[in-house]
């Protein structure tokens, strides 16, 4: 899955790439900069999308990419972390030898980790691969890359701990497996949701690829607000998903 | 034990019952809700009785009036079970007994749903009390396939707290003490049931624990590889307190000092394997058909059943058709078994019966198919979860 998740987001970028270099000789820089200047700020306000506007575009399409596809990314590595042990009993070989919280938070980190280290690689790819082919500066492409990839990790810490907690929950993996697609796209649609509706705009919190526009954002608190959340959606799964695997048979 | 040659005229065998003087044992406490295994620790044989009551406080695993409810099934209903330190405990019963249902709650894996549990003094659950001082041979636990054998024991005897420096030495010895040294590299997946069963029981003797639970450790196994698992066992015996449930019935008898039979979740006999074989108080002698005038004669028509009801040892005698065998009951406190075997031998090859065989008790077997098998549907392999 991890080398799936590396090849295909490696493809993605390719192809962006391609067609950032057949573009080029059609469209001026400047035009190229004001286009990408009028989508972010149509996407993200006036102060953001300028702020944004410096990144490069590879860059930016790669961090929604990930975001993007983190919940299937994070499913499909997860669902069997605690089930697939729970399924043959091969759980009780470590519970009887450390404590289920430990136990259950080694599970949330470990594969929040796992995780991360896949985006990581993805990124770096795509970074080096926008210096050599894509007329990035190094600076540019590793400054604002790290400063991407750091925007995933929060999020990512949040789908790791909803994937951990349902998949603690069933001692079959691919029933793990289903009812974790069903919240997570339950999730979606309360974000999408949230997104559109004024009156219910607070249901988009519950889906953490909402707090993306809040850590893009120039201004600090925001981005604090926006990784705290996260983090506070992750320790809240995690703590509930530890207690409830303290009290249960395995 | 009896051919041709035996039946001559023997000499009565010396007396060897001394009333009041015979080893008195504690009378089982069958169909009782407690029970303390027979200590063979040690510290457990001391002569003195004050020294003796101090030793006999070392219990290691404490069962109070425990239940556990699966939805509407009781899986074990209100056992209650002391276990002596540095004993052999075997636990015993058919399908559905909840053998594995009280292993799992002994070893933290299940929660009761009323009473409790001690061992060694704490909650079962209590982790960081217990980490290396109890193992475990869960019955249906799959080792992790894609990891390595020495890998695996590694990390379990690293999650002991063994430091890094001796985690390997560690495992090394405890997969050799298993016949296991050439597995180190060997992916779990890859081994056979009777290599991984044998990685099982490494992973449970791992850091040498004060006690250890092993749930059918010989199932599946053939019979060269059973009899070496049982060495295995045997040689922790005194070492270390052992609980272990099997269907090999002749088995636990052979390695364990005690016992508890259960039967439908309810503790129905525990007690010394001696007084649970009723070897103190029966002693079956098995014959075989003797040559007469008109050919040969039945097993039963041989023995002079009255004869040997008035042997001053015998409280009383009964012939078992189906078994072919006389059965003779004693009064423990006024006789041995030995000591009725000699009477009731002596008596029978001057009678020119065909003796092929002598017991004390009737053997674990019977007795857990006479306790267990009045409603039950018989003794077979047991589920997953009984």
């Amino acid at each position: 899955m991890a080398v799936l998740t590396l090849l295909g987001g490696v493809g993605v970028a390719l192809v962006r790439l391609k067609v950032e270099q057949l573009n080029a000789g059609r469209f001026s820089p400047d035009d190229v900069q004001q286009l990408q200047s009028a989508l972010l700020v149509k996407q993200y306000g006036d102060e953001q999308g300028h702020y944004l506007a410096s990144v490069p575009p590879i860059l930016l399409g790669m961090l929604v990419l990930t975001v993007w596809l983190s919940p299937l990314l994070v499913s499909v590595l997860g669902f069997d972390a605690v089930a697939g042990e729970m399924q043959h009993r091969t759980v009780r070989y470590f519970t009887m030898r450390t404590r289920r919280v430990s136990y259950y938070a080694g599970k949330f980190f470990g594969l929040w980790l796992v995780v991360s280290c896949i985006t990581l690689a993805l990124h770096l790819f795509v970074w080096t691969l926008a210096v050599l082919r894509g007329g990035v500066s190094s600076s540019a492409a590793f400054g604002w890359g790290f400063h991407l990839w750091l925007v995933t990790l929060p999020i990512s810490a949040a789908w790791c701990g909803f994937a951990t907690i349902i998949g603690s929950q069933f001692k079959s993996p691919i029933l793990s497996l289903m009812v974790t697609f069903a919240v997570f796209f339950v999730l979606f649609v309360l974000g999408l949701v949230g997104m559109v509706s004024e009156s219910a705009y607070w249901l988009g919190y519950v889906y953490p690829n909402t707090f993306e526009d809040w850590m893009l954002s120039p201004h600090a608190d925001k981005v604090a607000k926006g990784a705290a959340i996260c983090i506070a959606w992750a320790a809240a799964a995690t703590g509930a998903g530890a207690v409830l695997f303290a009290r249960k048979d395995v | 034990m009896a051919d041709e040659a035996s039946a001559e005229k023997i000499d009565p065998p010396p007396s060897s019952e001394k009333p009041g003087e015979s080893k008195k044992e504690a009378p089982a406490s069958e169909r009782s809700s407690e029970a303390t295994a027979e200590s063979k620790a040690p510290e457990s044989s001391g002569d003195k009785p004050k020294k003796k009551k101090k030793k006999s406080a070392e219990v290691a695993v404490r069962l109070r009036k425990v239940s556990k409810r699966f939805g509407a099934k009781i899986a074990v209903d209100d056992i209650t079970l002391q276990i002596r330190a540095g004993s052999v405990f075997g636990l015993i019963g058919p399908n559905g007994a909840g053998k594995t249902t009280t292993f799992s709650m002994l070893s933290g894996f299940l929660r009761p749903t009323s009473g409790s549990l001690e061992v060694l003094g704490y909650d079962p659950q209590q982790t960081d009390m217990l980490r290396s001082r109890v193992g475990v041979l869960p019955q249906d636990a799959i080792l992790p396939s894609i990891e390595k054998v020495g890998e695996f024991l590694t990390t379990l005897a690293r999650l002991q707290m063994v430091p890094a420096s001796e985690a390997e030495g560690l495992a090394r010895s405890v997969l050799e003490e298993v016949d296991g040294r050439d597995w180190w590299r060997v992916k779990c997946g890859a081994l056979s049931h009777g290599m991984a069963k044998r990685v099982q029981l490494a992973q449970a003797l791992l850091g040498n624990p004060d006690v250890v639970l092993l749930d059918e450790p010989t199932a599946g196994l053939d019979p060269r590889s059973a009899y070496e698992v049982r060495q295995l066992i045997k040689k922790r015996k005194g070492r270390c307190t052992l609980i272990v449930s099997s269907h090999n019935l002749q088995e636990l008898e052979e390695i364990c000092d005690a016992a508890a039979i259960l039967d439908r979740g309810r503790l129905i006999a525990s007690g010394s394997m001696n007084e649970l074989t009723a070897s103190t108080q029966e002693v079956h002698v098995k014959i075989a058909p003797a040559p007469g005038k008109d050919g040969y004669r039945s097993a039963e028509q041989s023995v002079p059943m009255g004869k040997v009801r008035e042997l001053p040892v015998v409280s009383h005698a009964d012939w078992d058709d189906e078994r072919s065998e006389l059965v003779v009951h004693f009064d423990r406190q006024k006789s041995d078994a030995e000591g009725v075997i000699a009477h009731v031998l002596w008596l029978l090859l001057n009678e020119k019966v065909r003796v092929s065989g002598v017991s004390k008790g009737k053997g674990l077997e019977a007795r857990v198919m006479d306790l267990t098998g009045d409603e039950g549907d018989g003794y077979e392999e047991e589920d997953e979860d009984d």
